[in-house]
């Protein structure tokens, strides 16, 4: 049977070193995606760009201009003159937020009237105007603790420094490096990419050429053609893993996982668990064009609805309920467990359970069909 | 040109694409069920992060300070605990993302108008999710703070006429006034939705001539390079351009999306679009042996590029120079900021021709660039 499945398995080989147009993506495929995502994804938000429409034109509103400024989450990209300026500023989105400042603000605050200002935002990127409206809230607040010394000195009084003091603690990436954290999704997202596109092409190339039939006619079983069609990539799932673990290890700084064996042994189950999604896929598609079209759109939710991205807690009920049944969920939880924070297989079992649970699922429905169709 | 050789490529396409009925299905179902995941799924806003609390004081006081965070849409409190073992398991677990130890001596502190000490303990894993949460820590511990010494020097303000706070910021957020991710996430969709469809079927079906062979028959009748490329794109144009009709219906029915600026604007852009998005598939097709080969281009140079560097999720400003130099010859990215600019903004053509003409101007150099390796492969 060993020798059988090598056969086949060499066969599968041999197709994949001839296509030239394969391998380039599978080279550039994980190195690419470090970069992107090491840079795009949970990048700080700051330097929003900001206009300033400033009818007061005082000591008083330069100094709160520079509250904005100097706290770097705002960048000044413009005075305006008027409301059709701010306007334009918004439409051609050059600034997300305007700061208005009105004529009277400086008055106010001399006489000790409250004083208003207005902040029109951008909301078209609900996360950004959210975010905005915050900082901002921040470089007031500082203001007006200011103000109010200022005036309690004022009128000779002592101020009370009562108030609470936050000692925060960060656990497991101190430095909140955004790379520590994206380098385990991203051998995740690329195990994902590789393997199950690739495992449903291989077997559904064989149906749309009619080679299949060949394959039937020889003494190779089913569960044969089926473990040597998928070794070659298993191990190009492998590699790239490998080759992302030591470009963020080495290049990017990431501490190294001491626990390499739970690492090894969870990509493993999760490999077969990818491996079955691909049969799955293989089994209800007949052509090569379906099956690009289906893994295409089954990867896409894997990237965005896992929590690789977005936290999965912030998602709506019904959403999170959703995302149980995304393999990536609970691997992504495993390799972020081990990578950052050094866990073992033992503290892990919540997580390992389920995606084995999961995996036997899918696997005994894909060799139920598989051996349909192609045994 | 010839168009009765353009006719006949084209009609054979559609009626190998007839034929398979699951091509069709999938065509039409897959962008809707994008749309209802994503339209419902991405919410990138930080919300309920899932909090352990270790209350070693266990006074009113620590109590009040507690509530705020209960109440707080921003945070869960799930579990209280009482020593530190259950709140390191906690975070271990990744049950919580936040622990709150309150410090014996808080309530006392606070009555004699020292300094009252919390630890916050993050977990730093998610760096961005980390550091948004501990700035709402931050704003509502500053906002317990400044109750309390309100509360305490209260008599002193009110005796002297001092306001509190002495500056208001009144926000008016336009475009999206409910700050609703829906309403930003659709027309992200859109553009990728047609993406995802117009470059990788164009690019496998190309492809697929070369694997089998039937190219070669082609290339022998006296049908030109363009006349085949074009042809044999038509049909996938028409799917990719009916997949944007039924998103910006379906957003409307199940959303209530609306658009703001010109309807006929939104038709054209998108037509323009598409053929960004079939010269990019054709090209992909040109530089690839095998359909395995070319759906793993598509997905590298395609989908992830209009997904991540489009603009969709992560605006463009705040990426690294030398990402955003690439986002340039990602025609997502035009299209995205032109569907904001119709959907939300309703804003003229004013705004976006040059968006437009960018898209153009990258679907002409791909077609062009692709015929002529197209040439050279075959001639």
């Amino acid at each position: 049977m060993m020798k059988r499945i090598i056969q086949i398995a060499r066969k599968e080989f041999i197709q994949i070193r001839r296509d030239k147009g394969l391998l380039r993506m599978v080279a550039i495929a994980p190195l690419l995606q470090l970069l992107i995502y090491g840079y795009v994804v949970a990048t700080d938000i700051r330097a929003l760009p900001m206009a300033v429409l400033d009818h007061s034109a005082s000591t008083e509103s330069r100094r709160l201009i520079d509250r904005f400024t100097a706290s770097g989450y705002f960048k000044l990209e413009e005075y305006v003159d008027s409301l059709n300026g701010a306007e334009r500023q918004l439409n051609s989105g050059q600034s997300i937020v305007v700061l208005v400042i009105p004529e009277d603000y400086a008055r106010n605050l001399r006489r000790g009237v409250r004083a208003k200002l207005q902040l029109l935002v951008d909301g078209t990127n609900s996360n950004i105007a959210t975010i905005a409206i915050g900082y901002a809230g921040g470089a007031i607040a500082v203001e007006n603790a200011e103000q109010l010394q200022q005036n309690i000195r004022r009128k000779g009084l002592r101020m009370i420094e009562a108030g609470i003091r936050e000692e925060p603690r960060v656990w497991f990436n101190p430095s909140l490096r955004a790379i520590n954290y994206m380098v385990p999704g991203i051998i995740c997202v690329l195990l994902m990419e590789m393997t199950v596109p690739l495992t449903a092409f291989s077997l559904v190339r064989e149906r749309e050429r009619g080679t299949i039939e060949q394959l039937m006619v020889t003494p190779l079983r089913a569960e044969e053609v089926l473990i040597g069609k998928t070794i070659p990539y298993v191990l190009i799932g492998l590699g790239d893993a490998s080759l992302i673990l030591a470009a963020g290890t080495l290049w990017f700084g990431v501490p190294f996982p001491h626990n390499l064996g739970a690492l090894l042994a969870s990509t493993l189950l999760f490999i077969v668990v990818a491996l079955s999604l691909g049969i799955l896929v293989a089994t209800f598609v007949q052509t090569q064009q379906q099956a690009a079209l289906s893994a295409q759109f089954a990867l896409v939710p894997n990237i965005l609805l896992s929590g690789f991205m977005f936290p999965i807690e912030s998602m709506p009920p019904a959403m999170q309920w959703f995302t149980t049944l995304l393999p990536m969920r609970y691997f992504l939880v495993i390799v972020r467990g081990i990578m950052m924070k050094g866990l073992g297989i033992f503290d892990l079992w919540h997580q390992l359970l389920p995606l084995a649970g999961l995996g036997i699922v899918i696997f005994v429905i894909s060799w139920l069909r598989f051996r349909r169709i192609f045994g | 040109m010839r168009f009765p050789a353009l006719r006949a490529i084209a009609r054979k396409e559609f009626i190998q694409i007839r034929r398979d009925k699951a091509t069709t299905y999938m065509v039409f179902v897959f962008p809707v069920m994008m749309l209802v995941l994503y339209g419902f799924g991405i919410r990138y806003d930080v919300k309920s992060v899932p909090m352990t609390v270790y209350d070693q004081d266990g006074t009113q006081e620590s109590r009040q300070y507690i509530e705020r965070f209960a109440h707080s849409p921003y945070f869960d409190v799930r579990h209280y605990v009482s020593n530190y073992r259950d709140l390191q398991r906690d975070i271990d677990r990744g049950e919580a993302r936040i622990g709150l130890v309150v410090s014996v001596d808080f309530s006392r502190q606070i009555a004699s108008r020292r300094e009252a000490v919390v630890q916050v303990i993050v977990d730093g894993g998610d760096n961005n999710t980390a550091t948004i949460a501990m700035n709402y820590v931050s704003q509502i511990t500053q906002g317990y703070s400044s109750a309390i010494m309100v509360q305490q020097m209260e008599a002193l303000l009110r005796q002297s006429n001092l306001t509190v706070p002495a500056i208001e910021v009144e926000p008016r957020i336009w475009f999206n006034p409910n700050l609703e991710s829906v309403q930003f996430v659709v027309p992200g969709v859109i553009a990728i939705i047609m993406m995802i469809v117009g470059t990788v079927l164009t690019a496998v079906t190309i492809v697929k001539e070369k694997e089998q062979g039937t190219i070669e028959q082609i290339v022998s009748s006296p049908i030109g390079r363009y006349e085949l490329m074009i042809g044999k794109v038509i049909p996938y144009a028409v799917l990719a351009y009916l997949d944007f009709l039924l998103i910006v219906v379906a957003s409307y029915f199940l959303f209530g999306i609306t658009i703001k600026g010109s309807l006929l604007l939104l038709l054209v852009t998108a037509f323009i679009y598409l053929i960004g998005v079939l010269g990019l598939g054709i090209l992909i097709s040109t530089t690839t042996e095998t359909q395995m080969a070319a759906m793993l281009t598509a997905i590298l140079v395609s989908m992830l590029p209009s997904i991540l560097l489009s603009g969709f999720i992560f605006p463009i400003r705040q990426m690294p120079r030398f990402l955003q130099a690439l986002t340039v010859v990602v025609p997502a990215r035009y299209f995205i900021e032109i569907l904001r600019d119709i959907y939300l903004k309703g804003l003229g053509p004013e705004y976006f021709w040059k968006e437009t003409l960018y898209i153009l101007l990258f679907g002409v150099a791909t077609l062009v660039l692709a015929a002529r390796r197209f040439e050279k492969k075959l001639g």
